[in-house]
């Protein structure tokens, strides 16, 4: 055997390379294919390459295109400013304000981060539906209306419910914003002279804009490329996106590929685009964090009186946003058919629809299949980031920047997108997943690997590389340190994402409606089939317990959480 | 026991490569504490790496007692968790989910050592460091001092032959650091282990070294015990990095007794010569504040020479007096009673004795 091979057999080498290659196959064979069918003449069944601009000529000469553009547009700017300005107000009274019970708030404001999208769509349209919504009903009833006030299936009713479900991004993120501002800084300018509010203009607003433009866009993209209200609502309302007309493409018979790729790859340039300047932009933001320096000790304003009034306001949102949408799909889970709550309807309250669920095949089919996805996702794509992290961390490896780079891919892929390509891929491909549980493993452990990546490295920049070194010098070889010193370190950061992918998984459906099949569904889309037929009451059942599953993950998040903080004292 | 020879280290730089050590030959005797001393970047660290293994050398040899470690002749390289060598981190690197008895203990549990054993040795090590009674906390509960002890525990418990130290009191606050710089040369001499020792800090150095060796851009200038690297520094950058040195220009006029007579911006010099010097050489001559002596009165002997204090500052055990002469400024130690004042006129001598000259390196 040639030394340079002898050198190369060793654990070190094979763990690395096996993660490399699956690393560059999950991330980029599905772009590559997608590209390369939306350019080809046949459908991608076909044989040959016959290289077209037909599918893309027939996507933007159609005039239902431009409708499209600007309804997507209206959808994705509306819904970004709703979710900005809710995001950022309860992030300012958390952080610089003396609210009472604003630490509550807080915890209040990552709720809506655990209620899956279709579920918080489905409890909009209980309260909104000029038919069925029971605010509709209740104001008609208070101020004898001629019509409902709301009407849910309208391209504000789309704003507004993806508004209502996206802010907790933007409340973590501008919260961090708000907290890693030095008051030094804002202190410096006022020793300089400068009043409250020229401060504010000159210092703390070019501190916080990197952030503020950061957050914007990543919220337009998540909102351009959300599925569930598109879907739910747009569809029936006649107002169609980019995602909801790609599923519809794929429901005509014979399915229209040509337009369903060529409009998946214009979703794509945009999406792509978008995280390109936000990438730029929050590595302009880590630059301006660096300059705050370490000791923050965020300036909180005393709000005097109206303290009170802002915090009956937190509690009147959170009212409305939170607990009446829950507590009205729960009712809901209760009742035969869907009705406002009186007396009368109170004796008709039934575990019946809880039943129904479990005794109805395809929901048991789909409990087990989402659990066995929730918990093979979750393993297999921590260990598989936990290897590119350490590789992008630790190693002086050369070209493991384009290895981080492609690992971070499938975050410009919209959860539709990755669902064509996908089926393009394994429609092409002799692999014979199609169809199975297994491409919805493949599927959710791609799109999934950036958040492992960001997780797992997170943790191992805090394990400082002595600590490491100190082991090889105790004696310790490389799969020695790696398991007594560094797996042991990495645990609570990667039970933290662990959990966190655990519950991206289960409330999967942008990426499953295109993938699955009647043995692979999933509870997401079994909510989805059901939502067709309006039987909202088992729906309802199914999301309750959805919220059970996602709540205990939550809290056991919390825990191991809190664990890693005190470790992090040190 | 610790021979280098020939050493060199790159680095891959934004745009080029960096040669972090250059060529660099060392000897570190049996039992001794041998320290390399430089500025940041010198290479000091990267040298130290090398010999624990953390870093493979581009070119060069290093032997532990007689057995090569690594040898880009005969392409030899012991890995780090195979050589021979305990070695005490800047940061500490006390693993943080272990208790203090586990971090001691790990180097025996990978060695399989039996627990009896173990138990045995890990007590005798926390004992030798001073941490008795306390195996059973974890390293977040621990003081810096003390996190230092367990990490010195963890470097001796498997009785290496060498000791490596990295930087080990940077981390301390300046009265624990000088009583830390204690008890390591008190360990080191007792067990008389070998060690290497890095430190940026002069005066560490000073304190508690055998040998130094001074580094500066990967390159070795000086190796001598701390005396004479204080007393006989042989470059610039040694003179000028270790403690307050006046550095004089001037050219050598003629040879007479021995010495040599030297034209200075001060006026005629009297100083030794190093060999390579002769008559016409461009010298610089080195000489410590605490040699120049001042007085009111006139002085008798060889190089006396009038001056003006520009200023005098009190620095408690001292006061630090800077002498103005023709264009030269001389700096001075004064007895902190002095009664000299500012503006004085004075003079000084500078006794031949005190002075050093090597040849002026030539830029």
């Amino acid at each position: 055997m040639p030394k340079w091979v002898k050198e190369k057999l060793n654990p070190q080498f094979f763990t690395l390379t096996i993660c490399v290659v699956a690393v560059a196959y999950l991330a980029l064979v599905p772009v590559i294919i997608l590209l390369y069918s939306s350019f080809r003449g046949a459908g991608p069944a076909g044989t040959g390459f016959v290289f077209t601009l037909k599918n893309y000529v027939e996507a933007y000469l159609d005039p239902e295109f431009y409708p499209l553009i600007t309804n997507s547009v209206v959808y994705g700017i509306g819904s970004c400013l709703l979710t900005f300005f809710i995001g950022t107000t309860l992030a300012w009274i958390f952080e610089r304000t003396n609210t009472p019970l604003k630490k509550i708030f807080a915890v209040m404001a990552l709720v809506p981060f655990i209620i899956p999208g279709i579920l918080s769509t489905v409890s909009w349209i209980l309260l909104l539906s000029p038919k069925i919504g029971m605010i509709n009903l209740f104001l008609i009833k208070l101020l004898r209306l001629e019509k409902a006030p709301f009407d849910i299936y309208s391209l504000y009713g789309m704003v507004w419910t993806q508004g209502i479900h996206n802010y907790p991004l933007v409340f973590l993120m501008m919260a961090a914003a708000f907290r890693s501002m030095d008051m030094v800084l804002e202190e410096s300018a006022t020793m300089s002279g400068s009043g409250t509010v020229s401060t504010f203009y000159h210092v703390t607003l070019p501190l916080m804009r990197p952030a503020m433009i950061s957050t914007v866009l990543i919220v337009f993209i998540r909102t351009i490329e959300s599925f569930s209200v598109p879907a739910v609502i747009g569809i029936p309302a006649g107002i169609e996106v980019f995602t909801s007309k790609i599923w519809v493409a794929l429901q005509d018979y014979p399915p229209n590929f040509g337009l369903a790729g060529s409009l998946a790859v214009t979703l794509l340039v945009i999406s792509t685009a978008g995280i390109f300047v936000y990438r730029y932009l929050t590595r302009r933001g880590e630059r301006f964090a660096t300059v705050t320096g370490k000791g923050y000790r965020p300036r909180v304003i005393d709000l005097g009186k109206v303290k009170y009034l802002v915090s009956a306001l937190c509690l009147l949102f959170f009212f409305l946003t939170i607990f009446l949408p829950v507590l009205t799909v729960l009712w809901c889970s209760l009742m035969p058919y869907y009705e406002v709550p009186t007396l009368s309807a109170l004796s008709k309250i039934s575990l019946k629809n809880y039943f129904f669920v479990f005794k109805f095949p395809m929901t048991m089919r789909a409990f087990r299949n989402s659990i066995f996805l929730m918990l093979t996702t979750a393993t297999v794509t921590m260990m598989l980031t936990s290897v590119i992290a350490w590789i992008s961390v630790k190693s002086r490896l050369k070209g493991k920047e384009i290895l981080d780079v492609t690992a971070f891919v499938p975050i410009a892929v919209p959860g539709i997108v990755l669902g064509v390509s996908l089926m393009y891929v394994y429609l092409t491909l002799p692999i014979p997943i199609y169809g199975t549980i297994w491409i919805l493993l493949v599927a959710y452990t791609t799109k999934y690997m950036p958040y492992g990546i960001r997780t797992t490295s997170a943790a191992i920049i805090q394990i400082h590389t002595e600590l490491e070194e100190a082991s090889s010098l105790s004696g310790g070889s490389w799969l020695q340190t790696f398991r007594r010193i560094t797996l042991p370190l990495l645990i609570p950061g990667f039970m933290a994402g662990w959990i966190y992918i655990a519950m991206v998984s289960l409330r999967e459906l942008s990426t499953s409606i295109l993938l699955y099949s009647s043995k692979s569904v999933v509870l997401s889309i079994v909510v989805f089939d059901l939502l067709e037929g309006g039987e909202f009451p088992e729906i309802s059942a199914l999301g309750v317990l959805m919220i059970i599953i996602l709540v205990v993950l939550a809290l056991v998040a919390n825990k191991v959480g809190a664990k890693i903080g005190i470790k992090r004292v040190n | 026991m610790i021979e280098i020879s020939n050493l060199v280290k790159h680095f891959e730089g934004e745009k080029e490569k960096v040669v972090a050590v250059n060529d660099v030959s060392i000897e570190v005797p049996e039992g001794k504490l041998f320290t390399l001393l430089g500025p940041s970047g010198c290479g000091k660290s990267t040298t130290l790496r090398c010999v624990a293994g953390l870093e493979k050398p581009e070119s060069g040899e290093i032997k532990l007692a007689g057995e090569s470690l690594f040898s880009s002749r005969s392409g030899t390289f012991v890995p780090a968790h195979k050589r021979d060598i305990g070695m005490v981190f800047q940061s500490y690197a006390i693993w943080p989910h272990m208790k203090v008895f586990d971090n001691v203990a790990y180097p025996l549990k990978i060695k399989r050592f039996g627990k009896e054993e173990i138990r045995r040795k890990v007590r005798r090590a926390l004992e030798t460091v001073g941490l008795e009674g306390l195996e059973d906390r974890l390293a977040p509960q621990l003081s810096g001092g003390q996190q230092q002890r367990v990490s010195l525990a963890r470097a001796l418990v498997k009785e290496p032959k060498v000791l490596l130290l990295d930087e080990p009191l940077s981390n301390l606050d300046a009265k624990l650091r000088e009583q830390m710089r204690l008890e390591i040369k008190e360990l080191q001499e007792r067990l008389k282990i070998t060690t290497l020792y890095v430190t940026h800090d002069q005066v560490e150095a000073l304190a508690i070294s055998d040998f130094i060796a001074v580094m500066n851009a990967g390159r070795l200038l000086d190796v001598a015990g701390p005396q004479e690297v204080y007393f006989r520094p042989r470059t610039r950058f040694t003179a000028d990095f270790i403690g307050l040195t006046n550095i004089l220009r001037g050219r050598v006029k003629r040879l007479k007794d021995g010495l040599g007579e030297v034209e200075a911006k001060l006026g005629l010099l009297s100083s030794p010569l190093s060999a390579e010097s002769t008559t016409g050489t461009e010298v610089m001559i080195f000489v410590r504040p605490e040699d120049v002596v001042v007085s009111r009165e006139a002085m008798g002997g060889e190089n006396v020479f009038e001056g003006r204090i520009k200023a005098l500052i009190f620095l408690g055990e001292m006061v630090d007096c800077q002498i103005e002469s023709g264009s030269e400024l001389i700096r001075a130690r004064l007895h902190p009673k002095s009664k000299l004042g500012e503006g004085e006129r004075v003079n000084f001598r500078l006794a031949p004795e005190a002075l050093i000259s090597i040849p002026a390196e030539t830029k």
